[in-house]
């Protein structure tokens, strides 16, 4: 679980162009968008088809669900591990 | 001739490389200054926003921004975006992608328009000012000044400045065979006014309306925007391109 929580950092600021920011900045507990992080929609479309191509998950932009999952990167992780 | 002149308050050029006046004027006599591993300096945009910007809004922006630092925004300030290409290389990537496995990136996408960087600039000061972009092939600088101008003289617009902001870099992948001007990327930002009785000023005419005796038009090969950097730094009078009818001439203190 710590690795794909790594990966899943790692993943975010590449593919959000994070360059300043490294894995150690994120805190898996804490929100990723509007708080913590302070992504926003854009990112959120961004992360879901990275996650979607990285692991094969499918993921619904309408469901209550999916607002859950990308609340923070060890829900991520979560969501990632269960729908493998 | 009733002309509607424009004053220049304040206006920033960047290139890698070129960005001091001294810069541009070798540039023009045709030194090969430009350095392309030279980066523009934006660290004063918020680093959540620094990242959406490619070369071409980081160059876009910092002009802009030595041109507000010396005129800083206010209500009565109207910004005018001005790209012949906007951004074609995210655009490129976009298609690229769409050919090879379907997906198309939102970011990559909500960045590709034309009005992206006028956005951002507008977030990062909190600019609730209307801005417009304009695009109009090799024309798109004298668009963009005719915007401004319309915009200035507008009795509804009240608007006492407008900020002009030229950006463009060369066409990338396929698009290149479709390159028919100077290919290189840089920014020109001006801070305009309505002119005053008592100041230079410069108004875009036509050719046709010229006196033809007049010698001293010089049809440029830059393009647009470069040309009018060079009316801008040299003591030439009215400069024109090879390839439109639009002249900018200059008007000392209004006779």
């Amino acid at each position: 679980m710590s690795d794909l929580i790594q990966e899943i950092k790692e993943l975010i600021i590449e593919v959000l162009d994070l360059e300043d920011i490294s894995p150690d900045e994120i805190v898996a507990t804490e929100p990723l968008f509007v708080e913590g992080l302070g992504l926003d929609s854009i990112d959120a479309l961004e992360l879901g088809l990275a996650l979607k191509n990285k692991y094969n998950v499918s993921i619904d932009a309408e469901s209550e669900e999916t607002k859950k999952h990308f609340s923070s990167v060890e829900s991520l992780a979560a969501f990632v591990t269960s729908s493998r | 001739m009733n002309t509607l002149g424009i004053s220049v308050d304040a206006w920033a050029a960047w290139a890698p490389g070129i960005d001091s006046p001294n810069d541009w004027n070798a540039w023009l006599a045709g030194d090969s200054c430009l350095d392309e591993g030279v980066k523009p300096n934006v660290s004063f945009v918020p680093p959540m926003y620094r990242r959406r910007l490619s070369l071409l809004g980081k160059m876009a922006v910092l002009t802009a921004q030595q041109c507000v630092d010396q005129y800083p925004i206010d209500s009565s300030l109207r910004l005018v975006f001005a790209s012949r290409y906007g951004e074609n290389a995210r655009t490129v990537g976009i298609l690229n992608n769409i050919v090879d496995d379907g997906s198309v990136s939102p970011a990559a996408f909500s960045l590709s328009v034309h009005n992206a960087i006028a956005g951002i600039f507008s977030i990062i000061h909190n600019a609730t000012e209307p801005s417009v972009s304009v695009s109009a092939g090799q024309e798109t600088f004298s668009a963009a000044w005719i915007e401004a101008e319309q915009i200035l003289w507008s009795q509804m617009e009240n608007a006492d400045r407008v900020l002009l902001v030229y950006y463009d870099e060369p066409l990338t992948g396929d698009l290149t065979r479709f390159t028919d001007d100077i290919q290189i990327p840089f920014s020109i930002s001006l801070m305009l006014s309505k002119s005053q009785s008592n100041g230079e000023s410069i108004c875009l005419q036509n050719k046709r309306a010229l006196d033809s005796s007049d010698s001293s038009l010089n049809e440029s090969k830059l393009n647009q925007p470069l040309s009018f950097l060079r009316l801008l730094l040299s003591p030439e009078q009215m400069i024109s391109t090879t390839t439109s009818n639009w002249v900018w001439v200059k008007n000392s203190a209004n006779a």
